[in-house]
């Protein structure tokens, strides 16, 4: 048995010996409270009566199995944005609570580590939202019972409604633990929540059913609920395996586990290490969602392979790009609390290595970054050369893409540390990274529009080959095989970019190492100072 | 060898933004020791605390407690502390028992074993299963000590334990801190109510503004301070000092006062003190005889004897705790400039 299984196993073993007494006490107040039950019975009802309304108009027009249909993708369209707005807010509610209700400190000093805290949070805000889908259960079996609609259908559904709560819990701890307040948290996890779910549901759900469509006919066109369905009508192949079993899987695992260690990050003290669970699935996401987006090309058929390629490579730069906002905030350097127990635990080398140290963290996200980019990149080209039906000029957009946005990103990663370097605070840092990003990315444009330049010549629109957005200007002249002004500006810029993000990061890495060495230099003073007391002390006792 | 203390403080600064809330704080509690830490609102009492209790990371300096430091060790600290903060929250729409069950799943310590010491020893068996919002203020602060006691700590922080509780809840508060040093346990409890802590501390640290203004035993603080209100007349050095019933003048330095409660006329009991070996002067007063003396333990056994051996019946025996009072004042300057 691998010490990982048995490590699992042990952990699960524990679990069922002592469960997490947060999650236990939890429960009983939820129970107690009676506004939980309340709220689950109301959603249910209202649930019920949408749904029965519309089955007993549609009934009177369609056939039974057209009506079942309809009344599936309209409960599931409910469903899935009662979970995406609920989860999250039930889930930062949880945790603010803690603070506002004063309580949260007395937590603290029994000893429990902030990841066990959270997986009580979890549990406790998973099974509020479970019970939510248990009471909403029969009335989602409905359509089953009119036809056209197949059991398997209705529990993925709610296998991706369970996801989505998942995903949706994950996501308000962390905005939760995060919050000074119950209703600052609520609000961004609402807010946030609506925006995200409103995309996902219209890109996601509208605009890739016809996607879907095309790839399997017989998955209906125009219906936002289409995965479910995917997973019964598709034939199954590598496209299914990728697309339905190994992308979905990524959407909903990465971003989970990155908001679980979001959570416990910002739930452990400044002086503790916070670096470690982040960084480690960084090491871990970043190749695996670079593979997944490059499964995602190979797999892409004809013509929709380079928008594919386009898409997949802009994404991933992007959020890389915000990643280094997430990094920024780790510490100078290991504090001597973690140094301390690096040395009790005898951690090695890499143990070391993804613990906090701003130079070790921007180093993982910049390697990282752009080993992704590079992959992503690579496999277009690779598809593009091997598949396309005009190779070169893919290639060239697809290396021109990869080159800006790989050096603006680079830029991102040195002015991040370089600014942490100067900063107080890690926000300090961040707005200057924000700036940074939208300075480089949209000040070009602006001060192209405001000489006016983008109605009187269009080769004066070079002033904004600086922001990473010109390379679409350079398509053009790529796709033919020229090097016209926009090519040679766009390439510049992006070297000018990597260069002083080069710059930017050494000058950030020196300087870090300057305050960290000084830190010591004051620690190890004082310590000498408390010694010679104790001497002296002791001196004077003999 | 000297005992570890259990609590050390050394060098303690605190900073907030550019403001400076503790300035070279330093000071020790030996085990055992039920030791007051007094100062005005805003003196840093709390911040000093939270940094004890691992909640607020010191700017500079260092706090041991039992030898581990708050700093480098929290989690040792933790299991050897009990932090009880002021106006602690309670999750409330739990019963008493739950609460403690919880808290005793999070310490790790099994529940079936410590939630009935400690309801016992609390004196919470009756409110065990009533839900804790409906608890009064004292029964909350007392379920908050109870959840404190729970992982047998050595070491109890108690910020302004008794604020805002009625007479007979502050009373019985201080019967259980008693009873809790009894069992071995130091504890430190910060105040601004002197006489909250008078009753009960041995010793004391006295904040200001930030700055440690005297620490120590109280009789120690006391003797340092010379000056009380009795002192009549100037000893050879100028030191303020008593005239004892003989004429004998002593420094007010090594003057002790305690007081004593007796059953019958008050009189009759000063006059059999009165002139005896090392008193200074003997006062009745308040139902007490207040007696101040020069010398040690013995001689306060020797007065209880004297007393009995006159037919006067001893009902009790302090150190006369004004003298707190009167440390504070003298100490502490207010809102001087």
């Amino acid at each position: 048995m691998t010490p990982l299984r048995t490590r699992a196993l042990d952990a699960l073993r524990a679990a069922a010996r002592r469960p997490n007494p947060i999650w236990l006490r939890e429960v009983t107040q939820s129970v107690r409270a009676g506004r939980t039950p309340v709220a689950q019975m109301l959603v249910t009802a209202m649930l019920t009566l949408v749904m029965c309304s519309m089955g007993g108009m549609a009934s009177l027009f369609r056939t039974p199995a057209s009506v079942g249909r309809t009344l599936y993708q309209a409960f599931f369209s409910m469903a899935f944005f009662v979970v995406a707005l609920a989860s999250p807010a039930i889930a930062a509610n949880s945790v603010v609570s803690e603070h506002e209700g004063r309580t949260w400190e007395a937590l603290l000093l029994t000893g429990m580590r902030p990841a066990e805290i959270a997986r009580g949070k979890l549990l406790a805000a998973a099974t509020t939202v479970g019970g939510y889908l248990a009471m909403i259960a029969p009335v989602g079996a409905l359509p089953f019972l009119f036809g056209g609609v197949a059991v398997t259908e209705v529990v993925v559904g709610f296998v991706y409604l369970g996801a989505f709560a998942a995903v949706g819990v994950t996501f308000g701890l962390a905005v939760g633990s995060r919050s000074p307040r119950a209703a600052t948290a609520i609000g961004i996890s609402l807010i946030v929540s609506f925006g995200t779910a409103l995309f996902a549901f219209g890109v996601f759900g509208f605009g890739l059913s016809y996607a879907a469509h095309e790839a399997w006919p017989t998955v209906a066109a125009g219906h936002p609920v289409w995965l479910p369905t995917a997973y019964v009508r598709a034939p199954f192949g590598v496209a299914y395996a990728v697309y339905l079993l190994v992308v979905p899987a990524l959407c909903a695992l990465l971003p989970l586990w990155f908001f679980y260690e979001l959570a416990v990050a910002a739930m452990t003290g400044p002086n503790d290490d916070r670096a470690t669970g982040l960084k480690r699935w960084l090491l871990v996401a970043s190749p695996v969602a670079a593979i997944g987006a490059s499964l995602l090309v190979l797999v892409g058929a004809g013509a929709s392979r380079f928008d594919a390629s386009m898409a997949a490579l802009v994404a991933y730069a992007v959020v890389s790009m915000l990643l280094v906002l997430v990094f920024v905030g780790d510490a100078l350097g290991p504090s001597r609390r973690v140094e301390w127990l690096w040395s009790r635990a005898g951690a090695g080398a890499v143990a070391r290595w993804l613990g906090p140290g701003l130079p070790r963290t921007m180093t993982l996200v910049l390697v990282t970054g752009l080993l992704g980019i590079a992959l992503v990149a690579g496999t277009g080209v690779v598809a593009a050369l091997a598949l396309g039906s005009s190779p070169a000029a893919d290639v060239a957009r697809l290396v021109a893409v990869a080159d800006v946005s790989a050096s603006f990103f680079l830029f991102l990663v040195g002015l991040a540390t370089w600014a942490r370097a100067r900063a107080a605070a890690a926000s300090g840092a961040r707005i200057v990274v924000v700036v940074g990003f939208a300075a480089g990315t949209f000040g070009p444009w602006v001060a192209a529009m405001i000489g006016g330049v983008l109605r009187s010549s269009e080769s004066l629109l070079v002033i904004a080959s600086p922001s990473p957005l010109f390379v679409v200007k350079a398509f053009d002249a790529l796709a033919a095989g020229r090097v016209d002004a926009a090519v040679i500006a766009s390439l510049a810029c992006a070297l000018g970019w990597a260069t002083a993000g080069v710059a930017l990061f050494a000058v950030g890495v020196r300087r870090t190492g300057q305050i960290v060495a000084a830190h010591h230099d004051a620690l190890a003073r004082a310590d000498a100072q408390l010694a010679a007391e104790d001497a002296a002390a002791e001196g004077a006792g003999a | 060898m000297s005992v570890t203390p259990a609590i050390r403080v050394r060098h303690l600064w605190h900073r907030f933004g550019q403001r400076d809330v503790l300035v070279d704080v330093s000071f020790d509690v030996a085990p055992g020791q039920i030791y007051g830490f007094i100062g005005p609102n805003g003196a840093g009492k709390t911040t000093t605390i939270r940094v004890m209790a691992t909640l607020l990371e010191p700017t500079a300096g260092r706090v041991e407690i039992e030898g581990h430091d708050v700093s480098i060790d929290p989690e040792a600290v933790r299991r050897l502390v009990g932090y009880m903060p002021d106006h602690a929250g309670v999750y409330e729409r739990v019963t008493v028992r739950e609460y403690l069950t919880f808290f005793a799943g999070a310490f790790g310590v099994a529940a079936s074993r410590v939630v009935p010491t400690v309801v016992e020893l609390t004196e919470l068996g009756e409110m065990q299963h009533r839900l804790v919002a409906e608890l009064s203020k004292g029964m909350r602060q007392r379920l908050q000590l109870a959840r404190v006691l729970l992982h047998d700590p050595k070491v109890l922080v108690l910020d302004e334990p008794a604020s805002d509780l009625d007479p007979r809840a502050r009373i019985e508060l201080r019967d259980l801190l008693l009873e809790l040093r009894s069992l071995g346990k130091t504890i430190f409890l910060s105040s601004h109510i002197l006489t909250e802590l008078a009753d009960i501390c041995t010793s004391v640290a006295i904040l200001e503004r930030g700055r440690l203004v005297v620490a120590g035993p109280i009789d120690e603080i006391a003797q340092r301070l010379g000056a009380s209100p009795h002192a009549s007349a100037l000893d050879a050095s100028g030191e303020p000092g008593l005239v004892t019933a003989g004429g004998v003048s002593v420094p007010a330095s090594a003057v002790r006062r305690l007081r004593v409660r007796v059953l019958g006329p008050l009189e009759r009991a000063a006059a059999a003190l009165a002139g005896g070996p090392g008193i200074v002067s003997v006062e009745a007063r308040d139902e007490w005889l207040h007696v101040s003396y020069q010398g040690d333990d013995q001689l306060v056994a020797a007065v209880v004897r004297q007393l009995v051996a006159h037919g006067v019946d001893v009902v009790g025996c302090e150190p006369e705790r004004r003298e707190l009072e009167r440390i504070f004042l003298e100490m502490t300057q207010g809102d001087r400039p």
